[in-house]
């Protein structure tokens, strides 16, 4: 029922979904998905007919599917496709072709993706979350799962509905992309979703971004702590606002690893800052109250007041703001920021117990395994090389670390590789080859007596296919100058050729040094370590 | 004359031969060797800084692209390769580093294996410009295999990398070379047009090959540093400084205030504004449309320093996006015997890193002590003293073309009157009409 997935229903069904016991869920699994159907066919085509049906009419409507089913087959697959993000669809308003204004579609809207030839249709009853999900699954299958993966299918939807602008990201993901991006935020920056998600939130930063905050900034995820600060940043038209940055991490209950960084975004309005009350503002949304039927026209409402709201303050607030030194937020706008992190830092932990890998908001002391540290994640997720991290440590050396060109490359999945050691890439043929065999010796010699070495070895991908490796292998110093992992380089030697006319070995030895680097600086104190 | 003893710091393996024998002895950076060999050339795209113009758009280069991942690649990977042709004096992994607990979290580093026991050597400390002297150590005795790459300007506008290209004769070849004696990772050495024998002095080119170089490598982990002569630099050939240090330094969180500076005839983006609750007294310089007008404008300030015998050190962080000025007085200081022997003691010689925050330690001792305290205190003694350091600004903003709002009548008048002239004002011009300091 893969259109569960892609329309949700409004606030009513959505948040409750989200039950305690697994019996509960189950059920509420099934008449969620009856919800969601009737809703998509309510929205979509009797948009104007019902307020709130409970699941025993649905089944009415469950009779008369088959009818409908090619349509909504159609509707969903051009969604998946064509669809570049709820916001947009504003902005692109035309007449309604013929067949589909005959096929009941009277309340469809257009919904042009800049660079798409293809358009889509999108029913107006299709709540905001269902686009967010349609958005999130066109990219990167990282990006689009980080949420979902550890709080549920329902999350998307419930953050949907919270207020505030707020962003997550994801540390442990190259790139630290943001994963998700609230309605405020994207009312208040003027960016679709999709221009959002998968980016690092440096895109938001312009020329009269103070540059020390920006320190501060990342100086905090390194340190994986909670802070506030003001900062300039700039909208898609790239005017200029103050905004109230708070960000948080969000922690692995079993690990204490940083899963999230919650990024609460309030607007210093101009009032605030000459010691008055804020004056009128977008209600952030508002989304709350939009159910049902009267959907579009609630909703058109909203962001109309939104539109005028940021409208306004752009004039009344922000103009020749760039100019100003620093820009401090109100009492009332610090405490608005707290209570917004704290409003979704509740629904993350909340949806979190539903996939079991429940998170929290202080890091918890565990016995296991440390984790990597989230700001040593985010150095190395930029380095596109094929590599893993063992940790010498730890019996039998197991991988702490695989990079995505790792994966890529041998074919397995994360989960498949960490904790276990680098011989699962070895095989028949492998020990067969006594030279090899003397390889590995080497391999193992040249670690005791922490040396590099480069052995070009026979290995095998998860497929069962063979490369030769040439496979670099140094160990790596933390702050103190022992040693905290050995990193291994791998190197397809039929991919030998490089775009930009950088040898092997080069770009090898180019990714041990951006590891030595990163995890130079682990332990150093006054943030996170390994200790 | 002002002298202090110090044992100079070992930047390359040929440095000792050099010294004291003259002439090449093998494949050498000299115009015996460079013209007629082959290196790595990296040519960078001509206008980096053009992307700064188009606000709101992606400011930071590091967002996406290949050429910025690809000059760290080539930077990491050439010296990691030095690494294991044990080309170091010692491995700088193996240095023991940590945050000093505190405000600013000063950044020390135990590093045993940098000096050496050696008998220290005169260096002049009152002479910020002196002429170039080839009989004494400098850059073109390097052995090549200490370059990593050359450093150029694309000619096609496109970024390109060679690996075996011939050196031209026509062009003057800017090279990067490793400190054989690294305080941290990826240590190396940018100098500007080697063959040309320039000394130790900024010029608008160099500095503006500088920035290029901070803003092509992308990590804000990667900065830039210079130290002039009297700001303890030891080698009278023109040169500036890198390395990786994954922690913000304590000068990149320090507070800072706004210089509100009159509006002149000519639309100034740079923003200027100093240091405040920072031991050493500086300025910082950000922002402008295009790195290209940042450069110029620091690099007329130094040269009104340098001319005016101000010793100072530079940083460039933050992909060549801020940058940080420090006129400084320490070695004047020590050559006067005004510098107490507990600091003296401990031999940290507060160049750039030193007082960006980053102390290099030689003895363990002084490595297990070291509190902020203690690196409050050694900075302090860098700096210039308020009275002194509101002068040297209120020329520096002079030189720079700008005015303060809230000048003194006779400084406001002079630059005003230049200002009518339309011609932003070069450094040149100040010589005859500037004060030389005592």
């Amino acid at each position: 029922m893969f259109w569960s997935f892609n329309f949700s229903p409004p606030k009513k069904c959505g948040t409750k979904s989200p039950p305690s016991q697994k019996r509960k869920k189950r059920s509420s699994i099934r008449s969620h998905l009856i919800r969601r159907f009737f809703f998509f066919l309510a929205g979509w085509g009797w948009g104007g007919v019902a307020p709130l049906p409970s699941p025993r009419c649905c089944l009415v409507f469950v009779a008369a599917a088959p009818l409908l089913l090619p349509l909504s087959l159609s509707l969903s697959l051009s969604l998946s496709h064509g669809l570049r993000g709820w916001p947009a669809r504003s902005h692109h308003r035309r007449p309604f072709p013929p067949v589909l204004a005959l096929a009941g579609c009277c309340r469809d809207e257009l919904i042009c993706g800049s660079g798409h030839t293809a358009c889509s249709y999108v029913p107006s009853g299709a709540s905001p979350a269902t686009l967010a999900a349609a958005v999130v699954a066109k990219m990167d299958p990282l990006v689009g799962r980080s949420l979902a993966s550890r709080y549920s299918d329902w999350i998307l939807e419930a953050l949907d509905e919270l207020p505030g602008n707020f962003l997550i990201s994801d540390p442990c993901i190259a790139g630290h992309p943001i994963v998700f991006a609230s309605r405020g935020f994207l009312g208040m920056s003027g960016y679709a979703r999709e221009e959002v998600v998968g980016r690092n939130g440096r895109i938001f930063q312009g020329p009269g971004t103070d540059r020390r905050s920006v320190i501060e900034i990342r100086e905090a995820i390194r340190e994986e702590r909670t802070m506030q600060i003001s900062i300039l940043n700039y909208r898609k038209d790239g005017s200029p606002m103050w905004i109230l940055f708070h960000l948080c991490p969000v922690f692995g209950r079993e690990d204490g690893q940083v899963i999230h960084f919650v990024a609460i975004q309030v607007p210093i309005s101009r009032q605030s800052r000459g010691g008055q009350r804020q004056g009128p503002r977008c209600p952030d949304g508002g989304r709350g109250f939009v159910m049902g039927t009267c959907r579009k026209e609630v909703c058109g409402e909203v962001e109309l007041r939104c539109n005028l709201a940021v409208d306004s303050f752009v004039d009344s607030d922000n103009r020749g703001l760039e100019a100003e030194e620093s820009c401090e937020a109100s009492d009332m706008e610090k405490q608005k920021a707290v209570d917004a992190a704290n409003s979704v830092l509740s629904t993350l932990t909340h949806y979190s117990e539903l996939t079991g890998r429940i998170v929290c908001r202080t890091r918890c002391t565990s016995v296991g395994v440390a984790p990597l540290a989230s700001s040593l994640n985010i150095s190395l997720g930029r380095i596109k090389q094929s590599f893993v991290l063992t940790d010498p440590q730890l019996p039998d050396m197991p991988i702490v670390y695989a990079s995505d060109a790792f994966l890529n490359l041998t074919g397995y999945s994360r989960h498949e590789v960490l904790g276990r050691n680098c011989r699962f890439l070895n095989g028949s043929d492998t020990s067969l080859e006594a030279l090899q065999q003397v390889d590995v010796n080497l391999i193992r010699e040249s670690i005791g007596a922490a040396k590099a070495c480069t052995v070009r070895i026979l290995n095998y991908k998860k497929d069962g296919n063979t490369f030769w490796n040439c496979l670099h292998i140094s160990p790596v110093r933390n702050a103190s100058g022992k040693i905290a992992f050995h990193v291994w380089v791998q190197m397809d030697e039929a991919a030998k050729t490089d775009e930009q006319g950088l040898s092997l070995e080069m770009r090898q030895l180019g990714a041990v040094g951006a590891i030595k680097v990163a995890v130079r600086s682990l332990s150093a104190g006054a943030g996170p370590s390994r200790s | 004359m002002l002298t202090i003893k110090r044992v100079a710091t070992v930047v390359s393996n040929l440095q000792e031969a050099a010294e004291s024998a003259g002439g090449c002895g093998r494949n050498c950076l000299g115009k015996c060797c460079l013209p007629v060999s082959k290196l790595p050339v990296y040519a960078f795209k001509k206008d980096v800084g053009k992307e700064d113009v188009s606000r709101g758009k992606s400011v930071s280069p590091s967002d996406e692209g290949a050429p910025i991942d690809f000059l760290n690649t080539l930077v990491l990977g050439q010296w990691e390769d030095r690494v294991s042709r044990g080309l170091f004096r010692y491995d700088v992994t193996v240095c023991e580093t940590k945050v000093i607990p505190g405000e600013h979290g000063f950044v020390a580093q135990l590093n045993e294996g940098r000096h050496l026991k050696k008998r220290p050597t005169e260096f002049r400390v009152d002479q910020v410009l002196q002429p170039f002297d080839p009989n004494k150590f400098n850059f073109t005795k390097v052995g090549q295999e200490e370059v990593l790459f050359r450093f150029e300007e694309s000619p096609d506008g496109k970024p390109h990398y060679f690996e075996n290209a011939p050196v031209s004769t026509a062009t003057a070849p800017n090279v990067v070379a490793i400190n054989v004696s690294p305080i941290e990772y990826g240590h190396v050495l940018l100098i500007p047009r080697v063959l040309e024998h320039l000394p130790q002095r900024i010029d608008k080119e160099s500095f503006l090959l500088a920035l290029r170089m901070a803003a092509e490598a992308g990590s804000p982990y990667f900065r830039l540093g210079y130290n002039s002569l009297g700001a303890f630099a030891t080698i009278n050939h023109l040169h500036f400084q890198a390395y990786y240090l994954s922690v913000a330094f304590p000068v990149e969180k320090a507070p800072t205030k706004r210089i509100a500076l009159k509006k002149g005839p000519t639309k100034v983006g740079v923003r200027i504004s100093r240091l405040m609750n920072y031991p050493v007294r500086g300025l910082v310089f950000e922002g402008g449309s295009s790195l290209q007008e940042l450069s110029d404008m620091v690099s007329n300030a130094c040269i009104w320093l340098q001319e005016n015998n101000v010793p100072f050190n530079v940083l460039i962080s933050d992909l060549g996006k801020r940058i940080f000025l420090f006129p400084q007085c320490y070695a004047e200081k020590q050559a006067l015997g005004e510098v107490s022997q507990e600091l003296l003691d401990t031999q940290v010689n507060p160049a750039v890193w030193e007082i960006s925050g980053h102390m290099v330690l030689k003895r363990r001792k002084d490595y297990e002590d070291a509190s902020e305290d203690y690196a409050w205190r050694l900075l302090a003694e860098v700096s210039l003293s308020e009275e002194r350091f509101k002068e040297v600004q209120a020329y520096i903003l002079v030189a720079t073309g700008l005015v303060e709002m809230e000048e003194e009548e006779d400084a406001k008048e002079k630059t005003e009157t230049r200002l009518q002239a339309t011609v932003p004002p070069a450094a040149a011009h100040f010589q005859e009409s500037c004060l030389v300091l005592q």
